[in-house]
């Protein structure tokens, strides 16, 4: 009965979570074409498909902390550029380069990034 | 050298130079630091972080076609990537001029209506896609050939044909024993019921039926009966290349066949290639869900 009731709460939990039917394969019109650059301290480096995101602690003009997260290729598309699942740790200094989205919700697809050190990783061919 | 030594010394000569010995002692490079190594190039690497190159790109002539052989691991070329395919197949892309070219049915268009996709001619917002392949259902064949068609090894026994792909690490089976296609279908399967003839020494031609509907045919939302029949035309050209054609047949959805792909290239990689896991994962898709629910196309904002 136990069980019964954990797996209907599992099935539940999992279907409203796909309520909102979201696409792995969304094209990038997703966002505009405007360019928006920040720069900030990773919380988050997350290697997983259908896509990968960098999660970006930035601070605004006033003083607050805005929580960005940036969307990047799928890891094997990545892996063919230098990424890898520990490129990034929590803490690293990064600016990033990507097109926002077009609410004004801090989300963004990346087109490049750079390093502390100057280096720039791009995410797809040139 | 002493007799008792000549047997182990050519051995350890064999292990040392072979193939398989060569794979599991060369170093490997994992670039645990893309900055460090300075690799941030398009350099296509492995599912070991191996740089690898097919291997008429590495500058070895391929050999004549071996007969009835389609084993080994293959790519799509010139690019790794040319088999991704995001909107819509080669050779029927969803933009509007190939669109215009679909022999749809009314049913065929009114189910391609209903198909909110994240490419092609019926781009939605995110919001809104039904794409079924976004909640991890399994992707399905023809779209396994028609989406991300990546790495694929070929394995052959004696009666059948194994395609493993690196998407969705999925495999297909394709009997080659001579047996014809079951007359009646009791349990559509994703991957559907699959038979095989080698029609001359090179050219393997494949047969599926059996399908089940609930899959998209490409990435586009390309619609599909249970009625739909696929046949997959395999041409080894050569030792190192092998030309795929797919037709596509579906009386219920389209009024004549159409083909998706025609003699798109698969090169043969090196056969220590390592095929890298690309896994649809649910707990990663919800994580990717919960992300971008606040994305909205730009059109959707105006």
């Amino acid at each position: 009965m136990r069980n019964t009731l954990r797996s209907s709460v599992l099935v539940a939990v999992v279907l409203s979570a796909f309520s909102i039917p979201l696409s792995a394969h969304h094209g990038n019109a997703s966002y505009d074409n405007k360019e928006v650059t920040i720069k900030g301290t990773v919380t988050a480096w997350i290697w997983a498909n259908p896509h990968t995101f960098l999660k970006v602690d930035v601070k605004d003009e006033n003083g607050n902390i805005v929580h960005w997260v940036c969307e990047n290729n799928a890891p094997s598309t990545l892996v063919n550029f230098g990424f890898t699942a520990k490129t990034f740790k929590a803490g690293d200094e990064v600016t990033v380069v990507m097109s926002a989205t077009s609410k004004t919700v801090p989300v963004g697809r990346i087109s490049r990034i750079i390093l502390a050190n100057g280096y720039v990783m791009h995410s797809s061919v040139q | 050298m002493p007799q008792r030594l000549v047997g182990p010394t050519i051995v350890l000569a064999a292990l040392t130079f072979s193939p398989l010995a060569r794979a599991q002692t060369a170093p490997l490079t994992p670039q645990t630091d893309a900055a460090a190594s300075g690799q941030n190039e398009n350099i296509h690497v492995d599912g070991w972080n191996r740089p690898q190159t097919s291997l008429e790109a590495s500058g070895k002539k391929p050999g004549p076609a071996p007969v009835r052989d389609l084993s080994g691991i293959w790519e799509p070329v010139p690019g790794y990537r040319d088999g991704v395919f995001a909107s819509g197949p080669r050779d029927m892309p969803s933009d509007p001029a190939h669109e215009a070219m679909m022999p749809y049915t009314a049913l065929g268009k009114e189910t391609m209506d209903s198909h909110k996709a994240g490419f092609g001619v019926n781009m939605a917002p995110i919001s809104q896609i039904n794409d079924p392949f976004d909640t991890c259902d399994p992707i399905g064949f023809p779209r396994i050939n028609l989406f991300n068609l990546r790495a694929v090894q070929i394995v052959q026994t004696p009666r059948q044909v194994l395609l493993l792909y690196q998407n969705t690490r999925t495999w297909r089976n394709i009997w080659t024993d001579g047996r014809e296609l079951p007359t009646v279908i009791t349990e559509p399967r994703w991957f559907g019921y699959s038979v095989g003839k080698w029609v001359d020494p090179t050219t393997l031609v494949v047969t599926t039926i059996g399908l089940d509907d609930s899959t998209w045919i490409d990435n586009t939302g390309r619609p599909h009966s249970d009625q739909l029949s696929v046949e997959e035309i395999y041409h080894r050209v050569d030792e190192f290349n092998i030309d795929l054609t797919v037709t596509i047949t579906d009386p219920k959805m389209y009024t004549k066949p159409w083909v998706p792909l025609n003699k798109f290239r698969l090169g043969m990689n090196s056969p220590d290639f390592d095929i890298r896991e690309m896994i649809c994962s649910v707990s990663q898709q919800l994580l990717f869900n919960e992300l971008m629910k606040d994305v909205v196309p730009a059109s959707s904002n105006k």
